[in-house]
């Protein structure tokens, strides 16, 4: 095969051969960023390299030829050891790595491409998998990392709660006999040196129900947009706890029948903020429980019932098979009528009032001003302080 | 299943000729060259086949060091190893019996006793105990508990071994041993008392200390290594992965090569000696056989490993996902298959219908504690509950529930325009073969749903039409005979129930909620239960229908899922009916 190389000594091929070997000797002499690390000049015996200069140059294109394939494929074919490096191997060799070590999030191969993660957050993801996520498993710093690093969601603007913290308990944990101040608080908080049933008020808390209001269940809410939950099946996958609820920013619907709680609600919080009787068509609260009658009455009540005057008209609009446009938020959180005072506004609860009435409360409680309705989101109203501490003596009941 | 192949390099010789021509044309030196007709076009070829085969190297290279696109066994053994999963290659056939009717002049069965059973053919094959099993008195006869026992064509029984105390290893010159059966025991020194040290492989649950006296396998190429803990510094109580073997100790080896997989579906054992020589009576004895042996393996699945590699990976030993109890049960021996449907099912306690938050339940094919061999299997279930409890969440319940199984029966009524009667005969018969092959298997989450049962008949028969409105699906359940309120749930919405009493003659349906006995279409008397179509409960009152009954469901849309433990199969092609007009 060197024939070729020394055999000619025609005009042409002399020609030929001395552009040949100028080029050979430029290529060998040049420093090249490189990404064929054959360097032929080395690798020839000496009598070739030094008789014929030419052939080196011919098998150093061939060689670069080979790796010049790095721009097709994305694999160096001189060096395969990028195939191992999961930072340097080429996107499409992603996959295998993420069915070696993350098979849980194979899944973000099946979502379109614009809600893809990037390249560069499969890399990290993987390369983090086993400490950053794997080996910690259930906790919530996992939940953060996997979010952040593969969906590139800032770890600060993830909130992983708990409803189980708002879950109405009998009597709100409070007991007749519990008079002393250390055992109020807020329903359902155990936060704050609280860490017990008792301390908490009634009024707070939420109805257990079959779904995220009871003990076993986390709600991750992030900046990723409702529109775009698609990270729900891959982080489950991934960190999910078997035999828990997790909630991951989904719009809930509270009826069966359809209903859809109104924008910007995103989940309706039961919560029974005053369980003192209303009185329908009233536009006055009353001094005691004249709007209770029948069965209903008690004598001697002397706590007021108040007034709630757009549940009537409502009603009255609407069939007598159902509430006309009153909806479920409606009679959870007495919504307001457009005008009208919510009754909610600047009245406390039965219990500070029947503790006030005999002495044995310290504090009184009363609904802050950003507890309006309307903008109530879950968290953002209940992670709070939600109310604001009184003194009771100062509570005027008129 | 194998991914496909990762194809680094063009594995065309014309293509990859005609490449390299390009790419010399572009070169100044070369531009003016006929690459056709000269010596250089030799050359040309040669660096092309060259080329050629070094692209066929690297495909298979790039192939051979990703678990999903390897193909060769060792490639796998090497893969899997940063994973922490063994790959063995031999697995001993197992099967579950029992003595009855033994001597009581000994009170335990010795490790190492010897059975033998006959497979189909006749051939026999020898099993063997690995641990002692007791021998109870009951009312004055001997028996046993169910216990295991392994196969074996040949075994070691405390061999001395020779550890290497550097790295705290030795190594077993045979791939067909069992590596489950691999017994480790340590005297401190000799004519001490012989203990027995964990096997990892069996016990990956274990809590991992100093002290703790336990051993790894790893595979090899051409056998097992034993690792024990290694020492990571002066200090001894630095080291984390077990207990070392020091200066003095004597290490014996016990384990048994296997057949593999000829020893499958072996029964009919025999009792041949115990494994200390003791002189067991069992001149009356008679052996049970809880199910003829299985689980033998001549070659690794490669498609399990593919599976549960990484999800032994991700569990880090700990157990929070459902994948991960996935993984620790494979690793436990339950279920031989890259598809855990057909031997196990976890589901969270949210998944569950109706929700039992909490909690995570395990369901086995195998373990139906109805079986009459209830207190063996409780056993098993314990010891398998017991492992998954260790490693699952604080607060976290795992919970056995036993499969339940409703058979279904299937009506597809269809045309076949433009061909003969004879034709649609023939095509009824191949409908009904495709959909007893595709729904008789006994498995967990086969959802009976009309799409796919259209397109299964479409793929059988060109040019049948069909529409969901031509599907029907029966769900059959049974219920035993109690005096008892008795409850049957589907698990899935439910249109309407016929239950039929074939002792007492009797047939049930619902009007809309409850439940009466009708003659002809009249119903009579008062209600004795109450069918909760959304959710599909059946509940017979106590004292009604007494016997036992069958409970025929017409599932909502004629779409039934498996939800949770229930297996729903067509147990017999009679239950399959095809009209084709």
């Amino acid at each position: 095969m060197f024939l070729f190389f020394t055999g000619s000594t025609y005009t042409t091929d002399i020609a030929a051969f001395n552009n040949m070997k100028k080029a050979a000797d430029d290529v060998l002499s040049v420093e090249r960023s490189n990404f064929n690390p054959v360097r032929i000049e080395t690798q020839l015996p000496r009598w070739i390299r030094s008789e014929n200069s030419n052939i080196k140059a011919f098998l150093q294109y061939y060689y670069d030829w080979i790796g010049s394939l790095y721009g097709y494929t994305g694999i160096n074919l001189m060096d395969l050891s990028n195939l191992s490096n999961i930072e340097e191997t080429p996107d499409f060799m992603l996959p295998n790595y993420i069915s070696m070590y993350a098979p849980d999030i194979q899944g973000i191969y099946e979502l379109p491409d614009h809600l893809r993660p990037s390249s560069e957050n499969i890399r990290k993801t993987i390369l983090n998998i086993k400490n950053e996520i794997y080996q910690r498993k259930s906790n919530e710093d996992a939940f953060k990392s996997l979010m952040a690093s593969l969906f590139s969601i800032d770890p600060e603007t993830i909130k992983i709660s708990y409803p189980k913290r708002k879950i109405m308990r009998l009597n709100g944990g409070l007991m007749e006999w519990m008079s002393n101040a250390e055992y109020y608080g807020e329903t359902g908080e155990y936060s704050e040196g609280r860490y017990t049933m008792v301390g908490s008020h009634l009024n707070q808390g939420v109805l257990p129900d079959g779904g995220m209001w009871q003990d076993y269940s986390y709600l991750i809410t992030s900046e990723i947009d409702d529109s775009n939950p698609y990270y729900e099946a891959i982080v489950k996958e991934t960190l999910h706890p078997a035999g828990i609820v997790g909630l991951y920013e989904k719009l809930e619907k509270y009826s069966e029948e359809g209903y859809v709680a109104p924008p910007p609600i995103d989940y309706e919080i039961p919560r029974i903020s005053n369980y003192y009787p209303y009185t329908l068509g009233s536009f006055e609260s009353l001094p005691r429980c004249s709007g209770c009658t029948g069965s209903l009455f008690v004598a001697g009540w002397t706590f007021p019932t108040f007034a709630y005057p757009s549940w009537d008209v409502e009603i009255a609009n609407g069939s007598s098979a159902n509430f006309g446009s009153i909806k479920i938020w409606d009679f959870l959180v007495l919504n307001s009528f457009p005008g009208q005072l919510s009754p909610n506004d600047s009245i406390g609860t039965s219990c500070s009032l029947a503790c006030e009435s005999t002495g044995g409360i310290d504090f009184i409680w009363e609904i802050g001003e950003d507890e309006a309705p309307s903008s109530v989101i879950f968290e953002e109203t209940y992670q709070e302080e939600p109310f604001t501490k009184k003194d009771p003596l100062t509570y005027d009941l008129t | 299943m194998a991914a496909k192949n990762i194809n680094i390099s063009d594995l065309s010789f014309d293509g990859i000729k005609t490449s390299l021509k390009g790419y010399l044309k572009t070169q100044e030196v070369f531009k003016d060259y006929d690459f056709e007709g000269s010596a250089i076009a030799t050359i040309i070829d040669l660096l092309a086949y060259n080329t050629f085969y070094y692209g066929y190297y690297s495909n298979m290279i790039a192939n051979e060091m990703f678990l999903d696109t390897a193909k060769l066994e060792s490639s796998m053994i090497s893969l899997t190893k940063p994973l922490g999963y063994l790959v063995s290659k031999y697995n001993s056939s197992r099967s579950s019996i029992k003595l009855n009717r033994v001597g009581l002049s000994v009170g335990n069965l010795s490790p190492f006793s010897v059975f033998k059973g006959f497979s189909v053919a006749g051939i026999p094959y020898f099993f063997y105990t690995l641990k002692s099993v007791r021998i109870k008195n009951n009312n004055g006869v001997g028996e046993t508990d169910y216990f295991d026992v392994f196969e074996a064509k040949s075994f070691t029984r405390r061999q001395l071994v020779t550890v290497n105390l550097d790295n705290q290893s030795f190594v077993l010159q045979d791939d067909n041993i069992d590596p489950k059966t691999i017994i480790v025991e340590v005297q401190k020194s000799e004519g001490e008392e012989y203990v027995e040290w964990i096997n990892y492989l069996l016990n990956p649950d274990s809590v991992v200390g100093p002290n703790t006296e336990i051993f790894f396998i790893e595979r090899i190429k051409t056998g097992y290594r034993v690792n024990f803990g290694k020492q990571t510094s002066s200090d001894i109580s630095s080291s984390n992965t077990g207990k070392l073997i020091e200066q003095g100790n004597k290490v014996y080896i016990s384990y048994l090569v296997s057949s593999g997989e000829d020893a499958n579906g072996v029964s009919n054992f025999e009792y041949v000696r115990d494994g200390a020589n003791l002189p067991i009576n069992v001149t009356n004895a008679t052996i049970s056989t809880l199910s003829p042996s299985r689980f033998g393996r001549s070659k690794p699945n490669l498609e399990e490993i593919r599976f549960f590699a990484p999800k032994s990976f991700a569990k880090q030993n700990r157990l929070v996902t459902k994948n991960d109890y996935y993984a620790i049960l494979n690793e436990l021996g339950y279920g031989s298959t890259d598809d855990p449907d057909f031997s196990y099912k976890v589901f969270g306690g949210e998944e569950a219908t109706p929700p039992v938050y909490g909690r995570v339940f395990v369901s086995l094919l195998d373990l139906n504690l109805e079986d009459a061999v209830d207190f063996t299997k409780k056993e098993q279930i314990n010891q398998i509950l017991s492992v998954l409890k260790n490693k699952s969440v604080v607060s976290i319940l795992p919970e056995y529930i036993p499969p339940v199984e409703y058979q279904i029966k299937l009506t597809v009524i269809g045309t076949l325009p433009d061909v003969t009667d004879e034709d649609k005969i023939l095509a009824q018969q191949s409908i009904r073969s495709a959909l007893f092959s595709n729904y008789s298997t006994r498995r967990y989450n086969q959802n009976i749903i009309e799409d796919d049962i259209i397109e299964i008949c479409r793929a059988t028969i060109d040019g049948i039409q069909l529409s969901t409105g031509g599907i029907f699906v029966t769900v059959i359940a049974t219920a035993p005979a109690s005096i008892n309120q008795r409850k049957i749930n589907f698990k899935n919405s439910i249109d309407s129930i016929v239950i039929t009493d074939d002792v007492a003659k009797v047939t049930v349906k619902n009007d809309d909620k409850y439940l009466y006995v009708y003659e002809g279409n009249t119903k009579k008397g008062i209600p004795i239960g109450e069918l909760s179509k959304r959710e599909g409960i059946v509940t017979i009152y106590a004292n009604k229908l007494p016997n036992a009954i069958t409970i025929n469901a017409t599932p909502t849309n004629d779409i039934f899922y498996a939800k949770d433990e229930l297996i729903c199969r067509i147990t017999s092609s009679s239950n399959i009916t095809v009209n084709i007009n």
